[in-house]
């Protein structure tokens, strides 16, 4: 009984730990950016102010829409495929894309739009 | 005889407490605890420094009284030290704050959100004598009570602004008394009425299904397939629609009835909801999460509606 208990969950947490990986190797892989950093950008951008982000510390603003399942989404803004060369161009330059949208222009550099595209990407 | 247990238990109870104290005391000295402002504080430590912080605002503020915050002059004087006190750190809808905002942790919030979670009197103490450990000064002894009270006029009028509103009342030179931003709309309660008397959230969810929303969005309460746009979950909560309209009932109406009369390249497609179907829609998607935006505003623009003369202290 208790045997069976402890393969259980040792089984649910190798399965978890694959399911992280999988989640990090999909947020790395088409951006090249590195999802760590990312996490920690998103942070010390004060996205969370405005966005629900899964995972990100202090990241429950309700202004603009959540990012839960962010991975999964085809459109940004409404307005552009989710595609990482779109998501870095968006999370970079919003006015650019959306002049006038509420979404500010915060200096986010494109190596630094990498790295949140790459963690954003592991929002499924 | 029978006060030993008792006594026993007292020394107990004091061994926990000292050994406690002596715990915190190596914990403080150590140096373990992460005071940086650039990395979260722990949840436990965040949760405490929130809940203390609300308590203590609603205990301190109770007993002020606002004076009639709809006076356009009162608004105007707020707007203007808005921009000067505020904005460098909070920003604004489509402005990010300055540099100086940025490193802050706590992160100063967004001011809309701000402005739904406290009442007038919360927000004229909060800006008068700030936050400890929280980067927030204390304006009080440099403005005097009318300007603290002007931006809390300001803080009321700008959660009703787009962010295109918001761009033209920042940058213009000099805006006159009489102009629309700076004035509380008298007959305009921007749907609300018409939500709270014609609005049936039960045909809205109904009406959700079979328009084929969930083909794009998560609607709570639905199954939805893949996600193409954003999740509309606690829809009430959002401030923006399509990160251009204020989130009230009017807006919300126009935009599923017709979305690219407001952006013409939006992905969204025109599917001809009519204007009384979009409502029971709206009805039922602010149906989802908390409502305190919503009364929030509400109340407002009730007050709005009832002020009569301008009076100032």
């Amino acid at each position: 009984m208790r045997i069976t208990f402890c393969a259980l969950a040792l089984l649910a947490i190798a399965l978890s730990a694959c399911s992280r990986r999988g989640a990090i190797e999909a947020g790395q892989q088409p951006t090249g950016g590195d999802v760590r950093i990312g996490e920690h950008l998103i942070y010390a951008y004060g996205c969370g102010s405005c966005h629900v982000v899964p995972g990100v510390a202090e990241a429950n603003g309700t202004v603009g829409p959540t990012l839960q399942g962010f991975g999964s989404r085809y459109y940004i803004a409404g307005l552009l495929v989710n595609t990482p060369q779109n998501l870095f161009r968006w999370v970079s330059k919003p006015q650019e894309v959306d002049p006038g949208n509420a979404m500010p222009d915060l200096g986010v550099t494109e190596r630094q739009a990498r790295d949140i595209a790459a963690y954003l990407y592991t929002l499924q | 005889m029978n006060s030993t247990p008792i006594k026993t238990a007292l020394i107990a109870i004091a061994a926990v407490i000292a050994l406690q104290l002596v715990g915190g005391l190596l914990f403080m000295v150590s140096g373990t605890y992460n005071i940086a402002a650039d990395e979260p504080h722990l949840k436990p430590v965040r949760w405490m420094l929130q809940a203390g912080r609300t308590r203590a605002i609603q205990m301190r503020s109770r007993g002020l009284h606002p004076p009639n915050l709809r006076d356009p002059s009162l608004l105007k004087r707020g707007l203007v030290l808005y921009r000067q006190n505020c904005q460098p750190c909070h920003g604004g809808p489509g402005t990010a704050n300055e540099q100086i905002g940025r490193g802050i942790d706590p992160k100063p919030p967004p001011l809309l959100t701000a402005s739904n979670k406290w009442d007038d009197s919360e927000l004229f103490w909060i800006i008068s004598h700030g936050l400890k450990l929280s980067g927030m000064p204390g304006f009080a002894p440099r403005l005097s009570e009318t300007d603290l009270w002007g931006i809390v006029a300001f803080l009321r009028r700008v959660v009703l602004l787009s962010p295109a509103e918001y761009k033209r009342l920042t940058s213009a030179e000099d805006l006159g008394a009489d102009d629309p931003l700076l004035n509380w709309p008298s007959n305009n309660d921007y749907g609300f009425a018409q939500l709270k008397a014609q609005g049936d959230a039960k045909r809205g969810l109904e009406l959700l299904q079979s328009y084929g929303c969930i083909s794009c969005h998560m609607v709570p309460g639905l199954a939805h397939q893949r996600s193409a746009g954003p999740p509309l979950t606690r829809f009430a909560e959002r401030q923006y629609i399509a990160g251009s309209l204020v989130n009230v009932p009017s807006n919300a109406v126009a935009w599923i009835t017709n979305p690219k009369q407001f952006k013409p390249q939006t992905l969204m497609p025109n599917l001809n909801v009519q204007p009384a179907e979009a409502l029971h829609i709206a009805a039922y998607l602010y149906t989802s999460g908390s409502s305190d935006r919503l009364t929030a505003l509400e109340r407002n623009l009730q007050i709005a509606k009832e002020s009569s003369t301008p009076k100032l202290n």
